[in-house]
């Protein structure tokens, strides 16, 4: 646990130094309990808060990542046997316990591509994008999946915007 | 020989039933009347032989008529009784094949779900063991029981169709320390346990118009001693009887007559059951011996054990309000909250008691007849020797133990229950709902609408009192819903939460007021060329003339006009005047086309009030437009409901979730960082008083017009909500949503402990340094200097004189960024 904190601790550091604009948040996003990780600068009249990274954010508590993990692997192994409406559900199961997880939102669009809800796929993507973060790999997925839904509903201009979107992120 | 002949000719018509009679007996009256007649004619020699003749032929009429007469009458009598037995007999099978008893649609919670790191506390574990309706042990032997030690739990889960398929019950036992869950194992094998879901509670029901409830429960669900105890006080030899029991009948009277009153009945089981479900309950003679009769009919035609089931359901055993508790099964949760199976002798006992007169002996209205009725039954069932003197004392010495409330009559829930209906009522008709015994499992969290009923009814009440305002004449409703799938959470539809009546949270449409703003400023925050969060605006006079010819002249709340004001602030301090002159720059239309992006579906009038919120929307509504703001721009319609099965758990439905993306992420963003200033030092500040810190929540407070309308909507980490508090008459209350609707959210909020809002800044953000009052770019370190998030490149480029100065440290800072 701990050389996986400190490990993740090097990894913030080199993004901060490494990159303009916002840090970003390491790939898994724990919800933080005791309010630690949000600093507040006030400075004289308006106060907007000043963001800061959320470090040390896991250690804040234990991760539940476990409980999401068995999720997802069920959740991949009813999406192969078929039984979407079952791996859709396994998937909104994790998603209660981690709403803001972007792997979930992925994996549901995976999913509702499989069944050929391609409105569906669409939004999902976007909204794992939304929460993807740092996380490229997962980014340039939901491009594509996005660039497969709209090919299907027959926006091929939108379609290779979002190839060139996922070409852009490898 | 001619005795024989003579008797022909007087009776001819006799001599064919004769024949169809038996032979012997009649024969030999045949020949001894007509050797009396031979007799007769020979004593009799005086007399003329014609009237001699002729009498006796009319007593020979008249005795053999007599018993055609009564063998009519007798034929006649049994094709009657035969006939009324096969209509009899045809109400039996109507009534007991035809019946199908309709079971209300059954509504569950939501399953609490443990895992390691699940955020729990032990109050909270407790209350949802409480409503489960477990028992707390020192050492949970079987289903349903739970102990706890120090911070060590131990709970045995009762087994539970899921909409997934069904889950045994198992043991689990974990730790609860610092808010959440650890050490989550299989209590029994010591393995870890990555994900363990409780049966969720039953939450209401929906009935029919008829109001009829039941728990069916099966033959091999009545437990023992149920049927000992019922046979021993009702009907002891049920299972020897014909339907009717003389004995039984016997006994009654004697048992009654040495008591000095009526201590048993004489009806059997049958007879109560037929009484019950075919006849009506009229009392008269007539209605007796149907009732006989059928119970005969209906013994002959059933086995004793399809008897005691109808029995076991049929029977009435109490009345909650409109609701009729028909059956043992529903019984046990009414009166013990708990399935009948976990019910124990002194509870069973109680039971069978209330058979005799529900009412009479109803143990939350008259517990001493109760008790006593109880122990006679317990007293039965020893001299039957169903049970030893030692366990019959030992339960007769307990309390009645019925608890306060009766379970599942949808009372503590009625508002949220009414949401579950309307959501289904689109896809089920109302005959399907009532009565086809379907599963309804929901997306309520007891917890939080605890805390939400509770909250609501005592910072009203507090509010009342500080203020001097008069008991009871205020109003409110409030809504918790989950952020990213919107779920609904909770829903409170007045400040008696219990009672069901005018539902505030879906039907009572107000005036938003200043709750509208927001999609007045994410309508401009999503032009980053043209507006800002540090843009300043123009907090000046507003002089309109509508096209009505009216004059429209609005005002701030502090009456004042500040000049220039940057964005942010002027949504924080919720400033009119600067509100209106932005949403009039932008224009009505993009104002409406933002807010039915948000969800709000409905007509919206283009008149410039709706700026300042003259548009009415139910608290439903409002926090439909707040989860779309709280999930980044991503609307996921409200829900209540997440899966339905049908009686036999067989899946009928399934609600998924669903999300659209109506507005720019980037543009939220802003707006939620603002809407976190408006709680960090804005109108919502007071927030803090309540949870302790600014940080993580974001809001907005709404007030209408002469203060008639309160609102506070917001949001963090886990939870949106709405509340509203007001006037049912529409008077005002000199309330603002800073006091009367904002600490209502505040205490229910505390309770609650919601994860702080964590928005990720998505791509395309950047953070500059600002000088807030000249809107121009300025430096770390400067006087009146903030930080905000700006869209890349929108950010003010011109600097103000600190930021010139600066100019050599802000070029070495560039380098690392």
């Amino acid at each position: 646990m701990r050389t996986l904190v400190r490990f993740l601790v090097v990894v913030l550091a080199l993004l901060v130094g490494a990159c303009s604009g916002p840090v970003r948040e390491t790939p898994a996003p724990v919800d933080s309990r005791d309010g630690a990780a949000q600093g507040s600068v006030s400075t004289g009249s308006a106060q907007v808060r000043a963001y800061q990274p959320p470090e040390q954010v896991a250690l804040a508590r234990p991760q539940p990542a476990r409980a999401v993990q068995v999720l997802m692997r069920r959740a991949e192994d009813q999406r192969r046997a078929g039984d979407y409406a079952a791996a859709a559900a396994s998937l909104e199961r994790g998603l209660r316990i981690e709403p803001r997880n972007a792997r979930l939102w992925n994996r549901l669009a995976h999913v509702r591509s499989a069944q050929k809800q391609y409105g569906r796929v669409e939004q999902f993507a976007a909204k794992s994008n939304a929460l993807a973060g740092a996380d490229d790999a997962l980014r340039a997925d939901n491009w594509h999946l996005i660039a497969q839904s709209r090919t299907a509903r027959g926006d091929r201009a939108g379609a290779a915007l979002a190839r060139r979107e996922a070409s852009v992120l490898r | 020989m001619a005795a024989k002949r003579s008797s022909k000719a007087a009776s001819k018509k006799a001599s064919k039933k004769k024949t169809t009679r038996k032979k012997s007996g009649v024969k030999k009256t045949t020949r001894k009347k007509s050797a009396a007649k031979s007799t007769a004619r020979k004593k009799s020699a005086g007399r003329s032989s014609r009237a001699r003749k002729g009498r006796a032929r009319r007593s020979g009429k008249k005795g053999i008529s007599l018993w055609r007469g009564l063998g009519a009458a007798l034929v006649l009598l049994l094709m009657l009784v035969g006939g009324y037995s096969l209509y009899l007999g045809q109400s039996v099978r109507v009534a007991f094949e035809g019946k199908r008893w309709s079971i209300p649609a059954r509504v569950y919670a939501r399953p609490l779900e443990l895992y390691e790191g699940a955020p729990i506390t032990p109050q909270q574990l407790d209350y949802e063991l409480q409503i489960l309706g477990y028992r707390k042990v020192a050492r949970p032997r079987q289903g349903a029981q739970w102990s706890k030690n120090g911070s060590r739990f131990v709970i045995h889960t009762r087994d539970f169709h899921f909409w997934d398929g069904a889950a045994e019950g198992q043991v689990l036992r974990f730790q609860v320390a610092n808010g959440s869950v650890s050490g989550l194992r299989d209590a029994e094998t010591g393995d870890p346990l990555d994900l363990v879901r409780l049966e969720p509670a039953v939450i209401g029901s929906i009935y029919p118009a008829h109001r009829e409830d039941r728990v069916l429960v099966k033959r091999d669900e009545i437990p023992d001693h149920l049927v000992a105890a019922l046979l021993a006080i009702e009907d002891r030899r049920f299972y020897e009887h014909h339907g009717v029991d003389p004995r039984g009948i016997a006994r009654a009277m004697w048992t009654n007559l040495q008591a000095g009153g009526m201590v048993q009945g004489g009806s059997t089981l049958t007879q109560q059951l037929v009484k019950n479900f075919i006849l009506t309950s009229e009392r008269t003679l007539s209605r007796k011996l149907n009732e006989a009769l059928m119970a005969l009919i209906v013994d002959s035609r059933y086995a004793k054990d399809e008897i005691l089931e109808a029995y076991a359901n049929e029977i009435f055993l109490g009345q909650d309000g409109a609701r009729a508790i028909h059956g043992f099964g529903l019984g046990a949760y009414f009166y013990f909250d708990r399935p009948l199976n976990e019910l124990r002798l002194h509870e069973t006992a109680l039971l069978v008691g209330l058979v005799k007169g529900a009412s009479y002996y109803n143990p939350r209205r008259h517990p001493q007849r109760a008790k006593k009725r109880r122990d006679l039954v317990i007293d039965a069932m020893l001299e039957q020797g169903f049970v030893d003197e030692a366990t019959a004392n030992s339960a007769k010495a307990k309390a009645l133990g019925v608890t306060h409330r009766g379970r599942t009559g949808g009372h503590r829930y009625p508002a949220f229950i009414q949401l579950v209906r309307r959501q289904l009522q689109r896809d089920y008709e109302e005959e399907d709902l009532t009565s086809e015994g379907l599963r309804v499992f929901t997306t309520l969290d007891p917890w939080d609408q605890r805390h939400a009923a509770e909250g609501v009814a005592a910072q009203l009440s507090r509010i009342e009192k500080n203020r001097g305002i008069a008991a009871g004449s205020l109003q409110a409703a409030m809504v918790i819903a989950s952020p990213q799938e919107g779920e609904v959470r909770a829903l409170v539809g007045g400040r008696k939460a219990g009672v069901s009546g005018f539902n505030r949270a879906l039907d009572a449409a107000r005036p938003v007021g200043s709750l509208v703003k927001p999609a007045v400023y994410l309508s401009a925050l999503a032009e980053p060329g043209r507006y800002t969060l540090s843009t300043l605006l123009k907090d000046e006079p507003v002089d309109l003339k509508l096209p009505n010819g009216d004059r429209w002249q609005p005002r701030n709340y502090d009456r004042q006009a500040l000049g220039r004001v940057p964005l942010h602030q002027a949504l924080s301090d919720s400033r009119n005047l600067a509100t209106v002159n932005l949403g009039l720059e932008i224009g009505l239309p993009r104002v409406i086309r933002t807010l039915n992006a948000l969800g709000i579906d409905k007509e919206l009038p283009e008149y410039p009030s709706l700026l300042l919120g003259a548009v009415q929307l139910s608290p439903l509504q409002v926090t439909q437009m707040y989860q779309a703001l709280a999930a980044g721009g991503f609307r996921a319609p409200l829900r209540a409901i997440r899966e339905v099965l049908d009686a036999s758990n067989q899946p009928l439905q399934r609600y998924p979730l669903d999300v659209m993306q109506v507005a720019d992420s980037k543009a939220v963003f802003l707006l939620n960082s603002n809407l976190q200033e408006v709680v960090q030092a804005g109108t919502g500040r007071g927030l803090v008083s309540y949870l302790g810190s600014a940080d993580g929540m974001a809001g907005k407070t709404g007030t209408t017009n002469d203060l008639r309308d309160s609102w506070f909507a917001g949001f963090g980490g886990d939870r949106v909500a709405t509340v509203w508090v007001g006037r049912d008459d529409n008077k005002p209350t000199g309330l603002t949503g800073s006091s009367g609707a904002l600490p209502v959210f505040g205490r229910v909020m505390s309770r609650l402990r919601p994860a702080p809002l964590i928005q990720a800044p998505p791509a395309g953000i950047e953070y500059q340094w600002v000088e807030d009052l000249s809107g121009l770019r300025s430096a770390e370190g400067c006087d009146g200097a903030v930080e905000m998030p700006f869209v890349h490149g929108s950010a003010p480029v011109a600097e103000s004189a600190c930021a010139k100065h600066q100019g050599v440290g802000g070029f070495f800072r560039q380098l690392f960024e």
